[in-house]
């Protein structure tokens, strides 16, 4: 990283365009730098990780990748020292009149700093796949460790009662569809509905119904008389008695009307008469 | 439907319907014993007062046949014609689910009831036109204006038409009963809440 340093207190180049150039470049080596040196750290530990080792080094799989991180890093360097280097470039372009009129031991010096940086503009291009994809590899695990690292921070929960309108949110939704997607049978299977009666108390449920008030609402006597008349409470009065007098009686009321009956059918036929109304 | 059918099902269909002559002979067998055994009573009743009157010269009365047949329709008239008056039925009747009435439903009076007790007594075999008569009307039904129904209701049509007023009434009265509380617990409800 030393050798993007001296690229970047320029201050010869010029008066008036060299302050500008140079604090740019200044400011974007620092960055440089710093991108660098975060970046090679991430590297290593992402490195670490995706490979499955221990927090300590491994020499022998670990030399590639210092080798690998190296350039890297120098890739990095090289494209702030590169940029860097444009901007000066740039400046020492726009100044050049100023500079051959004002002094000619700048020309050496543009010189060395020509060669100095199409060398490590060289360095740049022959690493640069490698480092590039290494980059990337280090943006991706540091973004996603950096989303992590917030959201770790952030309540979103909180956040999303506090700043979300809700209401607005549900007024949106469609229920209706939504209640249509439900499998309320497959819910219903899924009820233990043996414990759930088990927790109801019937007891509770009687009390709170108004029993008075249903009863108002029915015509008892007519219900009990309807009952009374489906159930044949005659019949079954007979039955449990068992009175064999009123039994009998009633075989005897039968038995004679059954006779009458066979009577006048006799007598209309032996008369020649239709069948008049037997039971009329 | 205003009250509890006591009649079996099966006997509902010929319910007011005149009565047929099998029918009627059995009734009347029926109050012939029942009037004979009354007779026997009465036999009984005259032989204990001679015998308190008598006392060891006391031998059973002797009654001739005519006379003793004589009381015995005697009370077999008096029976039809206080059971008829009453309630239209004799025991009898009231064995064989039967009744007597008017034409026209109503129960007869007791000039009626004793006319056709007499006409049945001494002219029992006019019964016989029941069997004839296109509705079953014995001759002493012709004469007096009288039929006789199948009625099972124990208390008798008549009767039973009042018991079913009052049954209404009754029912009336306890379908009404409801109506009346029921704002009491309508307003307990409110009171509750």
């Amino acid at each position: 990283m030393g050798n993007v340093v001296p690229l970047v207190p320029d201050p010869d180049r010029g008066r008036e365009p060299a302050e500008d150039v140079s604090t740019v470049a200044l400011r974007a080596a620092q960055a440089a730098i710093g991108a660098v040196a975060i970046a090679m750290g991430a590297a290593a530990e992402v490195v670490r990780e995706v490979a499955g080792l221990p927090e300590d080094d491994r020499p022998t799989p670990g030399q590639d990748r210092a080798t690998l991180l190296a350039g890297a890093a120098l890739g990095l360097a090289s494209e702030a020292a590169r940029t860097a280097a444009a901007f000066a470039d740039a400046a020492v372009r726009a100044s050049r009149p100023v500079v051959i009129a004002g002094s000619s031991v700048a020309a050496p010096l543009a010189r060395i700093a020509d060669d100095l940086l199409a060398r490590w503009d060289a360095t740049w291009q022959r690493e640069r796949p490698d480092a590039e994809a290494m980059a990337g590899a280090v943006a991706t695990e540091a973004t996603r460790r950096g989303v992590d690292a917030v959201l770790d921070q952030l309540d979103l929960t909180a956040i999303v009662v506090d700043r979300v309108d809700l209401d607005r949110v549900v007024a949106g939704l469609d229920v209706d569809e939504l209640a249509r997607r439900i499998d309320v049978d497959a819910i219903v299977a899924r009820m233990d509905m043996d414990a759930l009666t088990a927790r109801l108390d019937p007891n509770e449920i009687a009390d709170r119904i108004d029993v008075e008030r249903m009863i108002g609402r029915i015509d008892l006597s007519a219900l009990a008389l309807e009952v009374i008349e489906r159930i044949d409470l005659p019949e079954i009065i007979r039955a449990s008695t068992g009175s064999v007098a009123s039994d009998s009686m009633r075989g005897v009321r039968i038995g004679s009307q059954a006779a009458d009956d066979a009577i006048s059918r006799f007598v209309d036929r032996v008369l020649g008469r239709g069948r008049p109304g037997d039971g009329a | 439907m205003s009250r509890v059918q006591v009649v079996p099902i099966e006997a509902r269909a010929f319910q007011g319907s005149p009565a047929g002559v099998v029918s009627r002979v059995l009734a009347n067998a029926i109050d012939l014993a029942v009037a004979a055994l009354l007779t026997a009573v009465l036999y009984a009743g005259w032989a204990g007062f001679l015998f308190l009157r008598r006392g060891r010269s006391f031998t059973f009365p002797t009654v001739s046949l005519t006379v003793a047949i004589t009381v015995l329709l005697g009370v077999l008239a008096a029976i039809f014609t206080a059971a008829w008056t009453t309630s239209g039925r004799t025991s009898g009747d009231r064995v064989l689910g039967l009744r007597v009435q008017r034409r026209d439903g109503r129960s007869i009076g007791p000039l009626r009831s004793l006319l056709r007790a007499l006409l049945c007594v001494a002219f029992p075999l006019l019964l016989a036109w029941a069997a004839v008569s296109r509705d079953r009307r014995s001759v002493q039904d012709l004469l007096v204006g009288t039929a006789v129904i199948y009625d099972w209701e124990p208390a008798g049509r008549v009767a039973s038409d009042d018991a079913v007023g009052m049954a209404v009434d009754v029912a009336a009265t306890v379908a009404d009963e409801p109506r009346e509380r029921q704002p009491e617990p309508v307003g307990g409800i409110d009171g509750q809440r």
